[in-house]
């Protein structure tokens, strides 16, 4: 079953990809978060639908709509999958 | 080691990239060139904002008057809008080779070169070399008229938006997670699933040894796992 944790490791590794591993460690530890070893999120239980929003909005303020381009696809394919409410920032 | 970009760079045997590398963009253009002695080929020369900067490439690697050909793989500004430039400074006549489907847009640019319509896959601009580019249409990947150009010779695809991506953090030759960023920008610009299956039974034919793509970053290792994943990446319309 996805998760929201699911949608956030997701978009994580998308968006590694589009922007580079520095500009994204950064940008998710200005969300409180932080990426392991294994390049996976650990978010407090509980806080995984806030902080996925936390951090689409991040990715968009700090490097605009590609971010956003990049990754809709993927999370809503996903969360469709999981049957899960995305945040606006992020659905189409 | 950083890659001198601001030199042309050989990416195959005469065969060089000749594009802009902007540090602050999120996106870049890879405009090419291949050296076949007598005849030079410039493939999708850029838009106008790069021009000075590529335009300094090219002269670097051949005289402007031995370029008798610009391939432009479809219609769209970022790969066509300088070829009028190049017109006006090679002082004979070239050919342009470009989709059927594009074919009645690129007129709008102020092309005047007499422009070869690529009609069915396998075409090709055969060089007085022997040198043979064969052209193969991508249909809907991502524009209506797009095609991709496969160098016989280097085995070089020149493969236009296809395997393009997304970069801030670019490199000329890709890295290990390049094909998530080949998804974050194939996904919102193909319209279906279908088109992309279509492309990998056309490329699976294909003997290639590097994938040169119009933007991101050139591909050299693990070409049939690129491949297989057209068939698998979601596409444009799946959940609008």
């Amino acid at each position: 079953m996805v998760t929201y944790l699911d949608l956030i490791n997701a978009m994580v590794r998308r968006e590694t990809a589009i922007l580079g591993r520095e500009k994204v460690g950064k940008i998710v530890a200005k969300a409180g978060l932080s990426i392991g070893e294994d390049g996976k999120v650990a978010v407090p239980k509980g806080m995984e639908k806030q902080k996925l929003e936390e951090l689409a909005r991040s990715f968009y303020e700090e490097c605009g709509d590609i971010t956003l381009i990049g990754c809709r696809i993927l999370v809503n394919r996903l969360a469709r999958e999981g049957n899960l409410k995305l945040p606006d920032i992020l659905k189409f | 080691m950083r890659m001198k970009y601001e030199e042309p760079i050989e990416i195959a045997e005469n065969t060089y990239w000749v594009g802009h590398y902007d540090e602050e963009a999120g996106f870049h253009c890879n405009p090419y060139l291949i050296d076949d002695g007598e005849e030079a080929v410039l493939i999708d020369p850029g838009g106008i904002t790069h021009y000075p900067h590529v335009l300094k490439k090219v002269i670097r690697a051949v005289d402007l008057d031995r370029i008798h050909h610009i391939i432009l793989h479809h219609q769209d500004p970022d790969l066509c809008a300088s070829t009028p430039r190049y017109e006006e400074l090679i002082n004979h006549e070239v050919t342009v080779y470009n989709p059927l489907r594009a074919s009645f847009f690129i007129p709008y640019y102020g092309i005047k070169s007499r422009v070869v319509p690529i009609r069915r896959d396998g075409e090709a601009l055969v060089l007085k070399s022997g040198r043979r580019l064969e052209f193969y249409l991508t249909p809907f990947v991502h524009f209506a008229g797009s095609m991709v150009t496969y160098d016989t010779r280097s085995k070089v695809l020149f493969s236009s938006d296809i395997f393009g991506a997304f970069s801030f953090d670019w490199s000329l030759y890709a890295r290990d997670d390049y094909l998530e960023a080949v998804k974050a920008f194939l996904e919102p610009y193909v319209g279906s699933k279908k088109a992309l299956e279509n492309v990998a039974r056309k490329l699976e034919q294909l003997d290639i040894e590097v994938i040169a793509p119009q933007h991101g970053s050139i591909i050299t290792d693990n070409i049939p796992e690129f491949i297989q994943a057209l068939r698998e990446m979601d596409a444009g319309v799946y959940l609008e």
